[in-house]
């Protein structure tokens, strides 16, 4: 894993209050700010211009002795278990918390009388800053004590540090007693003042020989041979470290690049992944300013989306409304006498189906024909040289029906003709004899192209 | 974790922001879908119109030959009056006008209404006068039939006059009333 993006929180050591500082991990530039409590990373996120945003991609706390919790028990106890979520139960016997506020890990002894190693903190006071760190897409990869890092750089470099070792720790006025058996912590105290150290070192430094005595001062004032000689009551030889800071961040490259694994890691506790706050998933993944800001732009596009929709729709809506109004105007002067409905074309179709059934186009319509002509022509072609004595005439549009008395049968034939050549289509006449040596004749015919009706059919 | 609540605030704002945006997207897509409807629609109905009325103008220079009307009773004993005094006809000669009920044309949407009159001791060109004054061709008012027979001679001497005749005219009219369960003209 490359170290390059790594933020680094990093808690200044010091009598009163800690402070956190924000930097690179092994970067030459500045430290981004300094200055600020735990507990006001957790509560002024944006004034410290908190969670880090900018390159980073990962996030590495390194923390004072102060925020940790370490105890100590026979791994016989919990009957050889590894998994956290058991250890942290019998954590409950030594620590001032409940199981479920811990956050802790583990480093397990060998041999018979093995013990099991425990490095925790308070889960429900860096709950909000871890999970700040995850949102910020700036995981947390590495949350260790910075003087476990420290002490684990001097043993694997062989720097004045074994494996098994009583280190006294000097740091800003504060003192630390690191016990370490082959490589495991069995014990770790932070100590105030140089009276409280000189005690503890006591207690403990029987069990070690004392070429396993070791002094590390990293503060600016380093102490005094016979300050020192009075805590550990005799003359050691410190290893002073101008540059703790240096020292720690060389450690943390180590474990990130996977040439060290850190003593105490809390991050890989699965404990910061839970919520106390019901629905923490979705609702956290909310809370991310990346996914806020992706949110904002999606909206930004959905929005001028649905602009351009509307704004097509309405450029559509007008051109149909004045083709509408086209159409009222176009019908209106078809129809200037009359108030048009809103269905202008059932309207129209209206008025064209009338039109239609009332013209003489019509191909159903068989049109009336009055007798009229047929009786204009009749009586214009009249042959005025005969006696012509009416008994009946019968005309049914085109068709004609005459039914006369003449002197002679030529004379019927004779007025067909004559009234056949005026453009009648006449049949030849039936003939009679009437009273008084007269002829009746019946004659029938039609006026123009129409069908000739056939003798028999009714007139 | 004050800020972090305000934080996820802040993202469920967003995410109704996105829902919001989204269901608006929708609605002005669905807007517009719907005017492109619309304008297809009125695109349509506009060619549709203009055919329309270049037929109908068509239409009204043709002779009509249907009436749209069924003429009242009292409509035609006014036209058979008005046709008498134009033809000089005496009144005493129209015997009686006895119109018939319509009669529809199979399945078309036309009627006919036959209206017969009996006339006596008219001449034939009172007649031919009457019976074209009677006539409405524009309103399919027509003189269908005619059955002529001359009048007894006996009654022409006594009238001293030209021949006259008795006549029967069937005065039909089609009459355009379609119904839903007829054929429209076109």
């Amino acid at each position: 894993m490359s170290i390059n993006g790594t933020a680094l929180l990093y808690e200044l050591s010091g009598p009163d209050a800690t402070r956190w500082t924000l930097s690179g991990l092994q970067a030459a530039n500045p430290i981004a700010w300094q200055g600020a409590s735990l507990d006001e990373l957790s509560a002024g996120w944006t004034d410290l211009s908190w969670p880090p945003s900018g390159p980073w991609r990962q996030s590495v706390v390194a923390a004072a002795a102060s925020s940790f919790l370490f105890a100590t028990f026979p791994r016989a106890e919990v009957a050889g278990a590894t998994r956290a979520t058991t250890l942290r139960y019998r954590l409950e016997a030594d620590l001032p918390h409940a199981a479920e506020d811990l956050a802790c890990d583990f480093q397990f002894g060998a041999g018979p009388e093995a013990l099991v190693a425990a490095v925790a903190v308070q889960r429900s006071r860096w709950l909000a800053c871890i999970q700040q760190l995850k949102l910020s897409d700036c995981p947390l990869q590495l949350f260790a004590p910075k003087s476990l890092l420290l002490i684990q750089s001097l043993v694997e470099r062989k720097s004045g540090v074994g494996r098994t070792s009583l280190v006294l720790l000097h740091l800003e006025g504060m003192f630390e007693i690191v016990a370490l058996r082959a490589g495991q912590l069995v014990h770790w105290r932070l100590c105030g003042q140089s009276d409280t150290a000189r005690i503890d070192w006591h207690m403990l430094c029987g069990n070690f020989t004392q070429d396993q005595w070791v002094v590390v001062d990293v503060s600016a004032q380093p102490l005094s041979p016979a300050s020192l000689a009075a805590i550990v009551g005799t003359e050691v030889l410190p290893i002073h470290l101008t540059d703790e800071r240096m020292v720690v961040e060389q450690q943390i490259a180590n474990c990130l690049e996977g040439r060290s694994e850190a003593w105490f890691d809390l991050s890989r506790d699965d404990r910061w992944q839970e919520s106390s706050v019901r629905g923490w998933g979705v609702t956290s993944k909310l809370a991310s300013s990346r996914l806020q800001l992706g949110m904002l732009v999606l909206s930004v596009w959905l929005l001028s989306l649905a602009a351009a929709c509307w704004w097509r729709a309405d450029r559509l809506s007008r051109a149909a409304d004045e083709l509408q109004r086209q159409q009222r105007t176009l019908a209106q002067s078809a129809l200037p006498d009359q108030r048009l409905p809103s269905a202008v074309l059932a309207r129209l179709k209206s008025e064209h189906a009338k039109l239609t059934g009332s013209r003489s186009t019509n191909r159903h319509l068989e049109p009336l024909l009055s007798m009229l002509p047929t009786l204009r022509q009749l009586i214009e072609n009249l042959p005025e040289q005969l006696t012509i004595s009416v008994i009946e005439l019968r005309i049914d549009g085109n068709n004609l029906f005459l039914d006369v008395e003449l002197s002679t049968i030529q004379d019927a034939g004779l007025l067909t003709q004559v009234l056949q050549s005026s453009g009648l289509q006449m049949t030849p006449p039936s003939t009679s004899a009437a009273e008084d040596g007269k002829v009746r004749a019946q004659l029938r015919g039609v006026r123009g192209e129409a069908r000739l009706p056939a003798r028999g059919d009714p007139a | 974790m004050v800020t972090m609540v305000a934080a996820q605030r802040r993202g469920w704002l967003f995410a109704l922001l996105v829902v919001t945006c989204l269901l608006g997207l929708v609605w002005a897509a669905g807007q517009w879908l719907a005017a492109g409807r619309k304008l297809l629609q009125a695109s349509e109905d506009w060619q549709q119109c203009q055919q329309l009325v270049s037929e109908i103008e068509r239409l009204r220079d043709q002779p009509r030959v249907a009436s749209l009307s069924l003429e009242s009773p009292q409509q035609i004993i006014d036209r058979i009056t008005e046709a008498q005094q134009a033809s000089a006809l005496p009144a005493e000669s129209l015997i009686s006008v006895s119109p018939s009920t319509p009669v529809r044309m199979g399945s078309t949407p036309y009627q006919i209404r036959s209206t017969e009159l009996v006339m006596q001791a008219v001449r034939l060109v009172q007649l031919y006068e009457f019976a074209t004054a009677v006539s409405r061709n524009d309103q399919g008012l027509v003189v269908k039939e005619l059955v002529l027979t001359p009048q007894p001679v006996t009654d022409q001497i006594a009238s001293n006059a030209a021949e006259t005749w008795n006549a029967r005219l069937t005065l039909t009219q089609l009459i355009y009333s379609p119904t839903s369960s007829t054929d429209s003209a076109n």
